[in-house]
């Protein structure tokens, strides 16, 4: 790191903890620490959803996913724009107006207390489970490019949000992440900007772009029906539609971003914002990737991204991992040519095909050599090595930016992780206040006591969120970990809410057991089935609706009766 | 008989305070069809009372437009802020027209993604 790049991320430090601080001396109550009095403008909420959303995890974890298997992923974010349409509609007026603090304190009105309970714990579980690993991400970039321990990387990150999400409260977080989600922006510009000035002279964008697509790099759309894959057309308009309904819609950590908006009208307008900017947005952040492959066909790759395998391999195996490495730049060095060699008879019209097959045989022929070192790896580990696509951003950067733009990516990168811790801590401790503290403990005290318990409330989830981060890194795929975790919880939770919004003849028995239904139906799916992850949300929401319909029917009589229509 | 207007206004604007807060009108509380047996309000679908439209049992006045909400009055239940009701119009003049756009953009999206991984993908 360079002076200008230590400037930058040093003001940026500064800033949120400034920014931080400035709100937190009007924070006197409830309303103010958690809703921020609910006087805020939807650019303003928007972005805060945006960011909230967008951890480091989507700039490390999606861009090395993108780089190592293509543009799939984005099929789970195309739902999204119409998910913001159903929730206009239904969920932010309904919360909204029922001048809730959390979501699932409507619950309570709705059902019983009990559901509420529950399913605020389950929120609880899965945001608790989820917010180390968002934690974990910047950690793994910071290790990399200082040479820092992860532990160490945590404990700094985690402290600083920790600090300025207790002093300043939600409406902190939230004028906070809007800047930070600005910053973002610019790093993705920057990021494309920076790897299209790196390839060489004569090789265009356009160039790259084919060079991609030779590899399948552009596979944003597969129509294939196999439920056993993820990222298909399929799984990502069914299971992406009820992951980010659930997510949007019940997770507190959002609901609690769009309920400071000052009108109803602000609420939605933040979320059509996001219906427009998501798609495109994470589209250019995979293209990073994509762009990335590209680029490490004109610049030796590391044949580890992760510099403490390379570090193993060195010391335990020094004949061997020197004789991998004579093979991955004899490659690589084939790899290079026959790219030049294809997009030249590309655009001189030679036999392009013949070079397209020499050039598929070159990077299976690296492709070997990758697999030849995971081999190593795994016999001196005794395990499987984690995923290294998550090392692959931090990796180019820490080799190729230049002074001033590796500060900037920096900066972006710790604002996408600590917006998102932020917005997650103070919906945790929310929950907790709201849903457990003030509902059980002490349902009348002062608003200082509740400001005071609030602030403590937080501090403890971020430091259990801290803690817990510190054990993150045995996970894999990073965006993956994140997403199979929540959706255990997030298809459930659902399924309650729907019942409750269209399911008129519901009851709080029907609620209740159809939850835990619910509960259990995902978890033996995710035991017995080898369907995606995906679709555990569309499981868990279409059991609990309908065995709550099931139950409610049983039961009429227990708990709240019916909705009666004119 | 006479009707009483203003009084009729102000009985109306009382109950609408109520009722925006009063978990009795929210869905499957069991009282949601109560309001019109005391001539109040008519819940809507969601079970909350409409912001606007008001019926009135007697036939000299059948429908009185209660103007939005006040910004940031309290509630006199609870002490917390009423939230407020729409207020400017938003992109497209309405909020149907601007839905419809943006399930036709989610289309065009994924049109031009599959023209990529036609057009560009081998």
């Amino acid at each position: 790191m360079r002076p200008a790049d230590w400037i930058i991320v040093i003001a940026y430090f500064a800033y949120v903890i400034w920014e931080g601080v400035r709100h937190g001396r009007k924070n006197v109550n409830l309303d103010d620490y958690f809703r921020g009095q609910r006087s805020l403008r939807w650019w303003t909420v928007g972005l805060s959803v945006m960011a909230t959303q967008a951890s480091a995890i989507t700039y490390i974890g999606t861009t090395g996913q993108s780089y190592g298997s293509g543009m799939s992923f984005i099929q789970v974010y195309l739902p999204q724009p119409l998910v913001m349409v159903v929730l206009c509609l239904t969920f932010v007026p309904l919360f909204y107006r029922a001048n809730v603090f959390t979501a699932y304190e409507y619950l309570e009105r709705r059902f019983d207390a009990r559901t509420r309970s529950l399913t605020s714990f389950l929120f609880l579980m899965s945001r608790g489970l989820s917010v180390s690993i968002v934690l974990y991400a910047p950690s793994i970039v910071l290790g990399v490019i200082f040479g820092w321990s992860e532990v160490t990387t945590i404990l700094v990150m985690g402290l600083t949000t920790i600090a300025y999400t207790t002093v300043g409260g939600n409406k902190a977080v939230i004028m906070v992440d809007a800047k930070q989600m600005m910053l973002m922006f610019a790093g993705i510009f920057v990021a494309i900007g920076l790897l299209v000035a790196r390839l060489p002279g004569g090789f265009s964008l356009s160039d790259a772009v084919h060079l991609a697509g030779v590899t399948g790099k552009w596979n944003n759309v597969d129509l294939s029906l196999d439920l056993t894959n993820s990222y298909t057309l399929l799984s990502g308009m069914l299971g992406g539609f009820f992951l980010a309904l659930s997510y949007f819609g019940c997770d507190q950590s959002q609901v609690q971003r769009y309920l400071t908006g000052r009108s109803i009208t602000e609420s939605r307008l933040s979320l059509i914002f996001n219906a427009f900017v998501k798609v495109p947005m994470q589209f250019l952040i995979l293209a990073i990737g994509v762009l990335m492959f590209v680029f490490y066909h004109f610049e030796k790759p590391p044949l580890n991204f992760n510099e403490s395998y390379k570090r193993l391999l060195v010391a335990r195996a020094p004949a061997e991992y020197a004789e991998l490495e004579r093979n991955h730049e004899a490659a690589f060095e084939g790899r290079r040519r026959a790219a030049i060699a294809l997009e030249q008879a590309r655009s001189t019209g030679g036999n392009a095909e013949s070079e397209v097959r020499r050039y598929l045989a070159a990077q299976e022929a690296l492709r070997q050599v990758s697999d030849s070192n995971r081999s190593l790896l795994s016999k001196f580990l005794g395990t499987t090595p984690s995923a290294e696509i998550n090392y692959v951003f931090p990796s180019f950067l820490l080799h190729y930016a230049p002074a001033g733009v590796l500060g900037i990516m920096i900066a972006v990168i710790f604002a996408a992780a600590m917006s998102t811790f932020s917005s997650e801590i103070n919906s945790l401790a929310s929950a907790t206040v709201i849903d457990f503290y003030k509902r059980y403990c002490l349902p009348e005290a002062t608003d200082r006591h509740y400001l005071l318990v609030s602030r403590g409330v937080t501090v403890f989830w971020g430091l259990f969120a801290t803690t817990a981060a510190v054990f993150a890194g045995r996970l894999g795929s990073l965006i993956e970990a994140v997403n199979k975790v929540g959706s255990y919880f997030y298809g459930p939770i659902l399924g309650v809410f729907l019942l409750a919004f269209f399911a008129r003849r519901s009851n709080a028995a029907g609620a209740f057991w159809g939850l835990l239904a619910g509960e259990v139906s995902v978890l033996a799916v995710a035991y017995y089935s080898s369907i995606s992850w995906l679709y555990y949300n569309v499981v868990g929401a279409a059991t609990v609706v309908l065995a709550g319909s099931l139950i409610s029917r049983i039961s009429q009589g227990v708990g709240s009766r019916p909705v009666a229509r004119e | 008989m006479p009707i009483d207007k203003e009084g009729l206004k102000a009985r109306i604007i009382g109950s609408f305070e109520t009722a925006t807060t009063d978990r009795t009108h929210l869905p499957g509380s069991g009282t949601a069809a109560e309001p019109i047996a005391c001539g109040i309000c008519i819940p809507r679908w969601d079970g909350f009372p409409a912001h606007r439209t008001w019926a009135l049992s007697g036939a000299a006045l059948s429908v009185v437009n209660i103007p939005a909400m006040s910004n940031r009055s309290s509630n006199r239940m609870t002490g917390r802020k009423v939230p407020e009701g729409e207020d400017s119009p938003p992109p497209f003049s309405t909020w149907n027209r601007l839905y419809v756009a943006v399930i036709v953009y989610t289309l065009v999206l994924l049109a031009a993604l599959y023209w990529m991984t036609v057009a560009l993908n081998r």
